[in-house]
């Protein structure tokens, strides 16, 4: 080894503990600065497509969208029934104390609607599909895949990371308004059985709740985590260098990440429309 | 430097474990240049194309692809945008969710803006001349690593590049793939197309080519 190059090597272990100064506070500005230019890139990449670039990837589309709502629509459902009846039990628990029976209808549907529905889907989504993404993009990754993309003229933002956004948007969006429904259909039976309550009346209370600034949220919610859960996770599947042992970690970053996301700015716009 | 296709700028590049690779590498390849790259000791023929393809950037020094410099995370390199690279990794680097049809077709209809059964007719066709046509409807994880690379070189073909960057196989080619590959290797030597093919097996149609060995980071000319 050179001279010069073992004078570099011996100041860069002098350093090491310096470079370590702030990496508390370093580590997640980094991320959240990543994940922002890459969101920052996708959009700009998808208004730059080209009418037959789009051809290609609507096939891409079609399979996220089957992927992430369709093959999901089963599991989304039963949580939603359970959730829906349960959230009914205990809503029906407080309120009868109160002799406050007749708001029950119209405080499970502003907790299913405004809460329950995008939160629950949105942690659906990571488990089933944000976990997937990360591994894929992580083996794709690996495999060179992405760097065949690249060298063949096929920007990897365009191909791989636009059609999941676009994906998890309509997934999303579609999921929340079935996770919904269900979920004050659950709530309906439990009432039903628990009260003297007819469809009629069940419906005119939703019907007095649900208008259009809670289908607004519901799209703004669907476009927050359906755009971001893709991304953040295919972000982490794709920072994995060398070997396959780092996908594990990467997919269970990816996870922790996307419901601290969702978690955040549900909160946070939950406190912005509602506080 | 005007008349060259690829430039290397004094590029200093070390590994992830901070093993240098190359360490003040100056080279230019001149437009139309047929170039057969030989491995000795401590050469590193993988990371040379990579840097040269954008994928991977150096720590000091710069790479000019078609005068053009190469950046991070920019994909929209004129040279590479227009589909002018034909990119044979060693291991293909075949999307695993199309089969092979589909990989080869998919630049011509992204890059090249063709439609999808012109694209599909034009895959086909090629990776019947290369030996490949029962292999088209087969995903990569169902391929030989060496069908996988004669793919890729298929893939690469049908985008007629201005500049070709082959690595070698895995694995040695059985004799019918040698032809296929020579076939494809000696029509593209042929062309006004620039090449870097790596390797010293006898198939590669290195009569066609300058010879340049590549040992301890440094390149250096056989008749030199």
């Amino acid at each position: 080894m050179p001279a010069t190059e073992a004078a570099t090597q011996h100041r860069g272990r002098i350093l090491i503990p310096a470079a370590r100064l702030g990496k508390g506070v370093r580590l997640p500005l980094e991320r959240i600065g990543s994940a922002a230019w890459l969101m920052a890139q996708v959009i700009r990449s998808l208004f730059r497509l080209r009418r037959e670039q789009f051809q290609v990837l609507r096939r891409v589309l079609r399979l996220q969208v089957k992927f992430t709502a369709l093959e999901a629509l089963p599991l989304t459902m039963i949580a939603a029934l359970l959730m829906g009846g349960i959230t009914l039990i205990q809503v029906f628990g407080q309120l009868s104390t109160y002799g406050a029976e007749d708001y029950l209808s119209q405080l499970l549907a502003k907790l299913v609607i405004r809460e329950l529905g995008p939160l629950l889907v949105g942690v659906i989504v990571i488990g089933r599909s944000g976990t997937a993404i990360a591994a894929e993009m992580a083996s794709m990754k690996l495999s060179g895949e992405v760097d065949a993309l690249i060298a063949t003229g096929v920007n990897p933002i365009q191909y791989l990371l636009v059609p999941r956004m676009l994906g998890g948007i309509v997934a999303v969006f579609s999921l929340i308004i079935f996770f919904d429904a269900t979920a004050l259909l659950g709530g309906f039976i439990v009432a039903w059985w628990r009260l003297p309550l007819s469809l009629t009346s069940f419906m005119d209370a939703l019907g007095g709740v649900i208008g259009a600034k809670e289908l607004a949220i519901t799209f703004l919610k669907a476009l927050v985590f359906g755009g971001s859960i893709p991304l953040l996770c295919a972000s982490y599947g794709l920072r994995v260098k060398r070997s396959t042992t780092e996908i594990p970690p990467a997919v269970t970053k990816a996870a922790v990440a996307s419901l601290l996301m969702v978690f955040l700015i549900g909160g946070l716009l939950s406190a912005a429309l509602y506080g | 430097m005007a008349d060259s296709v690829l430039v290397f700028e004094d590029i200093h590049l070390r590994s992830e474990e901070g093993k240098a690779i190359f360490n003040g590498l100056q080279w230019s390849m001149p437009r139309n240049a047929n170039i057969n790259l030989r491995v000795t000791s401590g050469g590193d023929a993988t990371s040379l194309l990579k840097l040269a393809a954008g994928l991977i950037h150096p720590q000091k020094g710069r790479v000019l692809l078609d005068g053009v410099p190469l950046t991070p995370y920019s994909f929209d390199h004129p040279f590479l945008q227009r589909g002018a690279l034909g990119w044979v990794p060693r291991e293909g680097g075949l999307l695993v969710n199309q089969n092979l049809r589909a990989n080869v077709a998919l630049p011509l209809m992204f890059t090249k803006r063709m439609g999808r059964t012109e694209a599909e007719a034009v895959a086909a066709k090629a990776l019947e001349q290369a030996g490949l046509a029962e292999a088209a409807d087969h995903r990569p994880h169902a391929l030989d690593p060496r069908e996988r690379w004669l793919g890729a070189l298929v893939r690469a073909s049908v985008m007629e590049p201005e500049l070709w960057l082959v690595d070698q196989p895995l694995q040695d080619l059985e004799s019918t793939m040698q032809e296929a590959a020579a076939i494809i290797l000696d029509r593209a030597a042929a062309s006004p197309a620039s090449m870097v093919v790596v390797g010293d097996e006898s198939w590669i149609p290195w009569m066609s080519m300058q010879t340049i060995r590549l040992g301890n980071g440094r390149l250096i000319a056989e008749d030199s």
